[in-house]
C-alpha cells in the first residue's frame, strides 16, 4: 500500500512521548490505587469468594497493559505522520492497525488549537480539525508549528479565525 | 415584494387536526370517566372544553401571523405573534421539495409543501401545511432556480450577479438559473406484472395472518373462548372444511397482499427534466418529492434475498436533506426489475455511469472472513447456554440453536465473499457488498468528502486493506469496503487526489454565504 501512496512525512513533536508517558503513568497509578482499595475492601468486608479472583485477573491485565502502554507510546510516535498542502490534509497513524486519512481542504469546517496542563508543561498544542461529519486531531505540536499550521489550514479552508 | 400567507383553508385543516388529536381527551373525560365525581374530572371537563375553544380561537391568529416571501436567492419565513421569528434559507441550501396530499388536500384541491434543508437539529425543514397547487408549483420552481416566466423578464433587467454560494463548484454546469423550458419525461410507472411481483417480494400477503391471529385472541379477551374453540374444533373435524378454509385463507391473503401493494405502489411515477427528478406515489394520499440532480451524493442499489430471487432491486439516492432515519436516502420505486434499475440510474443522472465489469475480492479475503471470530455467535451462544430455553419441550434446543446460527453466519460470510466486488472507472467508484441482502454503492469522486484507507495487522500480512468513504448526507454517510487488495487501496487513494479534475476552487475575495444570507435578509424586509 505504501508504495503507491505518497505517505505524509511530517512528525509530531518528540516531546509528545514524554507527555504521553506522564499521562499513561498517572492513569495507571490511579488504576492501581483503585485496585488496591478494592483489595483492602474485599479483605475487610469479606465479599464473595469469586470477587478476589476477578480482582487478581484485573491486576494481571493492568500490569500487562501498563507494560504495553510504554511500548505503545513509542509506536504511536514513530507511526504518526501528517501533511498539509493546498488541496489536502493527510493523516497517517497506527502500527498494527494502520490508518490513512485524506481530507480535501474545502471540506474542512473549522480548525482549532487546544492545550491541557501536560501539553502546557512542554509548550505543546494539539490541533483539532472538524469536517462536516468527523473530527480529526493532530496530537502534539510545538506552539509555533501548531499556530502556523492552524493558520495555514484556515487559509486553505478559508475559515475565518478569531485570534485571542 | 409582499409577504404571503398559507391559503386560508389552513385554518380548516388545522381545526381538523385539532379535533382528531383532542378526540381522545374528549372521549376520556366525557365518556370513559363520565360517571366520575372526583374533582380532577369534574373540573377537568371544563378545562378540556376551555382549552379546546382557546386553541380554536388561536388558529386564525396562527394563520395570519405566519408569512413567507421569496426573492432571488432565498426564502424568508416569519411568524409574528407574541414573539417574532424570522428565518431565511438560501435556495442553494434546499435539498429537496416535498408535497403531501392528504384526504383534506385532495378534497379541496390543495397541497402541502415541505422544503428540506441539510441543517442539523429540529427545524431543518420549512413546512407550508396548506397551499394552492399553483402557488406550491411556483415556490418549487423558484427554489429550484427555475424562474417562472412572468418573473423572468424582471430578472433579466435587474443586474446579474453570479453569487459564489458554494465554495466548490462543478465545472461546466449552469443549472442554477435555468428557465422551465426543459420538458418533463416520465421514466417509470409500474405495470401490472411488476405490481404482482412486488406484492410477492414485499411478502405483504403474510400480513393477513397476524391480523387474523390478533382478532381471534381479541375475541378470547372478550369472552368468546367457547365460540372460538368451537369454531376451531369445527374446522378440524372434517378435511373438506379444513382444506376449504385454508384455500379461502390463501386466496384472501393473496387478495389482501396484492390490494395493499396496489394501494401503496400502484400509482407511482418517476419523471425528470434537465435538472430535477420527480417522484410521485400513493393512490389515496399522494406523496411527491423533487430533487435537484446536482444534490445526489451517491446511488445505492439494494436487493434482499427475496428480491434477488424475483429479479427485483431497490434504487436509492443519497442526498443531504431531511431529518430522522431513512430520510437521508430517497428511494425510487423499491421493486424495480434489475435490468431496468441500472438503465434508469443513467437516464435520471446523466453524469453517472454504472460499470458491469467489477473485480472480485482476492482469495485471502475469503479466509479472513471465514476465520474471523463472530461476536454475535459467541455472545448469543453464551447467553443461550445460561438461559437454556426449552421451546416445544426440546431440552437440547440451546445447542441446536447455536449450530443453526453458526451455519447461517457462515453462509452469510460465504455469500458476502461472492457478492463483494469493486471497481473504479473514470471518475466513478463502485462497491458491492452484503451477504443475504446486497447493496451496490456508486459515487463520483467529486462527491466524496473524505477517504480513509486502513490495514489491520492480519490484513497487512496477506496484502489486504479496507477503504472507508464518506459522502455528505445528514450529516454524513460512511461506506466501507473490507479486504480489498492493498494495491487497489493505494490506487483508490491516488484516484481520489485526481478529483481536482472535476472540481475547481473558488478563490478568495468573495464573501462567505452566511454574510450573504444576512444581506438578503436585510433587503427582504425593507
Amino acid at each position: 500500500m505504501q508504495a503507491l501512496m505518497e505517505a505524509p512525512k511530517q512528525q509530531l513533536s518528540k516531546d509528545s512521548m514524554k507527555v504521553w508517558i506522564i499521562s499513561e503513568t498517572i492513569g495507571n497509578l490511579i488504576g492501581f490505587v483503585i485496585l488496591g482499595a478494592l483489595f483492602v475492601a474485599d479483605h475487610y468486608l469479606s465479599w464473595y469468594d469469586w470477587v478476589v479472583w476477578i480482582l487478581i485477573a484485573l491486576t494481571v491485565l493492568s500490569v500487562v497493559s501498563t507494560i504495553w502502554s510504554f511500548f505503545r507510546v513509542s509506536l504511536l510516535y514513530k507511526n504518526w505522520r501528517y501533511d498539509v498542502n493546498e488541496e489536502y490534509l493527510q493523516l497517517k497513524s497506527g502500527a498494527l492497525h494502520e490508518q490513512h486519512h485524506i481530507i480535501p481542504m474545502t471540506k474542512i469546517q473549522s480548525v482549532s488549537t487546544h492545550q491541557g496542563p501536560l501539553l502546557k508543561k512542554y509548550n505543546l498544542y494539539s490541533l483539532k480539525i472538524n469536517t462536516v461529519g468527523s473530527d480529526h486531531e493532530i496530537l502534539a505540536l510545538p506552539k509555533q508549528k501548531a499556530f502556523e499550521l492552524r493558520d495555514r489550514i484556515a487559509v486553505y479552508a478559508k475559515v475565518e479565525e478569531v485570534e485571542r | 415584494m409582499n409577504r404571503k400567507r398559507n391559503h386560508p383553508m389552513m385554518m380548516v385543516y388545522e381545526l381538523g387536526k385539532l379535533i382528531k388529536n383532542s378526540l381522545f381527551l374528549f372521549i376520556f373525560f366525557f365518556v370513559v370517566k363520565a360517571g366520575s365525581e372526583t374533582w380532577f374530572f369534574v373540573y377537568g371537563r371544563y378545562g378540556v372544553v376551555v382549552l379546546f375553544m382557546l386553541t380554536v380561537l388561536y388558529l386564525p391568529f396562527k394563520w395570519y401571523s405566519r408569512t413567507y416571501q421569496l426573492d432571488d436567492k432565498a426564502v424568508h419565513m416569519a411568524s409574528r405573534l407574541f414573539t417574532t421569528t424570522q428565518k431565511t434559507v438560501p435556495y442553494s441550501k434546499i435539498q429537496n421539495v416535498q408535497k403531501e396530499l392528504k384526504w383534506f388536500h385532495r378534497v379541496f384541491g390543495m397541497t402541502s409543501l415541505t422544503l428540506e434543508t441539510s441543517m442539523q437539529g429540529g427545524e431543518s425543514s420549512i413546512r407550508f401545511p396548506v397551499l394552492k397547487k399553483e402557488e406550491a408549483a411556483r415556490i418549487e420552481q423558484r427554489v429550484q432556480g427555475k424562474v417562472p416566466p412572468e418573473l423572468k423578464q424582471q430578472k433579466e433587467t435587474s443586474e446579474e450577479v453570479d453569487v459564489p454560494i458554494l465554495k466548490e463548484r462543478k465545472k461546466g454546469t449552469e443549472s442554477e438559473c435555468n428557465p422551465i423550458d426543459s420538458h418533463k419525461r416520465i421514466h417509470f410507472t409500474p405495470k401490472k406484472r411488476e405490481l404482482f411481483k412486488a406484492s410477492f417480494a414485499s411478502l405483504s400477503f403474510l400480513a393477513l395472518t397476524p391480523v387474523i391471529g390478533s382478532f381471534l385472541s381479541k375475541l378470547d379477551d372478550f369472552h368468546f373462548e367457547k365460540q372460538v374453540d368451537g369454531f376451531l374444533s369445527f374446522l378440524f373435524e372434517s378435511t373438506t372444511v379444513l382444506v376449504t378454509t385454508i384455500l379461502l385463507f390463501v386466496i384472501l391473503s393473496a387478495v389482501f397482499g396484492i390490494g395493499s401493494t396496489i394501494l401503496k405502489y400502484g400509482k407511482y411515477e418517476i419523471a425528470s427534466d434537465k435538472d430535477t427528478i420527480y417522484i410521485t406515489k400513493g393512490m389515496v394520499e399522494e406523496k411527491y418529492v423533487s430533487i435537484s440532480k446536482g444534490k445526489v451524493q451517491a446511488v445505492l442499489v439494494e436487493q434482499s434475498l427475496m428480491k434477488r430471487i424475483l429479479g427485483l432491486a431497490m434504487v436509492k439516492f443519497v442526498t443531504a436533506g431531511g431529518s430522522g432515519e431513512e430520510s437521508e436516502v430517497t428511494a425510487l420505486y423499491p421493486y424495480l426489475p434489475v435490468s431496468r434499475a441500472s438503465s434508469l440510474i443513467e437516464e435520471l443522472l446523466a453524469d453517472y455511469r454504472i460499470s458491469s465489469r467489477m473485480n472480485r475480492l482476492p482469495k485471502q479475503a475469503a479466509w479472513i472472513r471465514m476465520l474471523k471470530p463472530s461476536w454475535l455467535w459467541l455472545v448469543s451462544t453464551v447467553l443461550i447456554f445460561f438461559v437454556k430455553p426449552e421451546p416445544l419441550g426440546i431440552s437440547q434446543a440451546w445447542w441446536i440453536f447455536s449450530i443453526v446460527l453458526f451455519i447461517l453466519i457462515m453462509i452469510s460470510r460465504v455469500l458476502s465473499y461472492y457478492h463483494s466486488s469493486y471497481a473504479i472507472h473514470d471518475q466513478y467508484i463502485q462497491f458491492r457488498s452484503g451477504g443475504f441482502t446486497t447493496s451496490l454503492y456508486l459515487s463520483k469522486r467529486s462527491r466524496i468528502i473524505e477517504m480513509e484507507a486502513s490495514q489491520t495487522f492480519i490484513q497487512k500480512k496477506v496484502g489486504l486493506a479496507s477503504l472507508n468513504i464518506v459522502n455528505q448526507a445528514n450529516p454524513v454517510r460512511f461506506t466501507s469496503m473490507e479486504d480489498l487488495p492493498a494495491q487497489f487501496a493505494g490506487e483508490a487513494y491516488q484516484w481520489y487526489t485526481g478529483r481536482k479534475e472535476e472540481v475547481h476552487l473558488v478563490t478568495e475575495g468573495e464573501e462567505n454565504h452566511e454574510q450573504m444570507g444576512l444581506g438578503v435578509l436585510g433587503d427582504g424586509y425593507h
